[in-house]
């Protein structure tokens, strides 16, 4: 795991699948395995507590004789993964400025030394 | 670990959660194995130990995850005043203003939408159960004073009984001895036959009698607290 996924991150993840197409808990931890950092066990408590804070909303639906849990995104939801997403090109901004200035950096000196 | 046994023993690392929280947990692996299909054995497997998943779960209805997981935790844009953005999925233009939305028990407008949020309030005893708790403490006072005190009572002759017998344990023998060397062998013997049963029964019985005072006491104070807790609403948050 190189770089880890903090929990504010974890429920924007969660938020955006949700966003997608109402879906539930087995589906949601197979697409959060493209980001591969993803511990399959923690996404039941992500799950909960964006339910408990009214982000997402459950209703359960008939499927191969029994019930599955969906969850569906809420308008509180779909307001807190707004702002996650600003949050988020914010913080890659900020990473990408010290991660990229370097890079820079390091062409521009390689140029100079060219030109020498 | 199979999916049977992994939901076996996180159902028993649950125990104390609330029959809701316990409930839904369950309910969501038990699915969770149902859509893996063939896969459900390795995706127990790959879940990690039944006690580690259920620390999480409790962790996080208890309130007392870590602070970067707690869910009240107050979010402040900052630097983005002013800025256009836009959004990479739908393609939504937004103009972001800075906020804080402290989510738990307060009510805030979204800044994009302009439409007022409550969250709900975060759970714990309120006045309405702490005062429910004090009236039906109050009227059942008869029944609770009496369970306490069969307990005690119960507790009070098991240490009795331990204590007589080592009592005629000690003491028989010691009175039998003197009356042997007195001349009064009938006596004597008689006294130092029943001290020796008087501590065989003391050291037989001592075990038995100390597990079920034992028992007896932690059932009855795991009891009243899941009745307290009943009362003051944890099983309804």
């Amino acid at each position: 795991m190189l770089f880890p996924i903090s929990a504010a991150l974890l429920d924007a993840m969660v938020l955006s699948l949700v966003n997608r197409e109402e879906t539930y808990g087995y589906k949601i931890t197979q697409d959060m395995q493209s980001a591969a950092t993803v511990s399959e066990s923690t996404l039941y408590p992500v799950l909960r507590r964006l339910q408990k804070n009214g982000a997402l909303e459950t209703f359960d639906r008939a499927y191969m004789g029994r019930n599955r849990r969906y969850y569906r995104i809420t308008d509180l939801g779909v307001a807190m993964l707004r702002q996650y997403r600003i949050d988020w090109e914010q913080h890659k901004a900020q990473v990408d400025g010290i991660l990229k200035e370097e890079q820079k950096a390091q062409t521009e000196g390689v140029l100079k030394e060219e030109q020498a | 670990m199979t999916a049977t046994e992994f939901l076996t023993q996180l159902d028993a690392a649950l125990f104390g959660l609330s029959k809701e929280e316990r409930e839904s947990a369950l309910e969501y692996y038990r699915e969770y194995f149902a859509d893996a299909g063939e896969n459900a054995d390795s995706a127990a497997e790959s879940l990690g130990s039944p006690q580690s998943v259920a620390e999480r779960i409790i962790a996080e209805a208890d309130g007392t995850a870590e602070p970067g997981l707690s869910a009240g935790m107050p979010r402040t844009g900052t630097g983005s005043d002013g800025t256009t953005y836009t959004d990479p999925y739908t393609g939504a233009t937004y103009t972001s203003a800075s906020y804080s939305e402290p989510y738990a028990g307060t009510s805030y407008t979204d800044p994009y939408t302009e439409m007022p949020y409550s969250a709900p309030a975060k759970s714990g005893p309120d006045a309405a159960h702490i005062i429910t708790l004090i009236v039906v403490l109050f009227v059942t006072l008869p029944l609770w004073i009496t369970v306490y005190s069969l307990w005690l009572t119960l507790i009070v002759t098991l240490i009795s009984i331990i204590i007589s017998f080592a009592a005629g344990g000690i003491t028989g023998p010691i009175t039998g001895i003197i009356q042997l060397a007195s001349g009064s062998m009938g006596n004597g013997l008689f006294l130092l036959g029943s001290g020796m049963v008087c501590i065989g029964l003391a050291l037989l019985l001592w075990k038995p009698f100390w597990l079920l005072c034992k028992a007896s006491t932690i059932g009855l104070f795991r009891l009243s607290k899941k009745i307290i807790y009943g009362l003051l609403g944890r099983n309804e948050s």
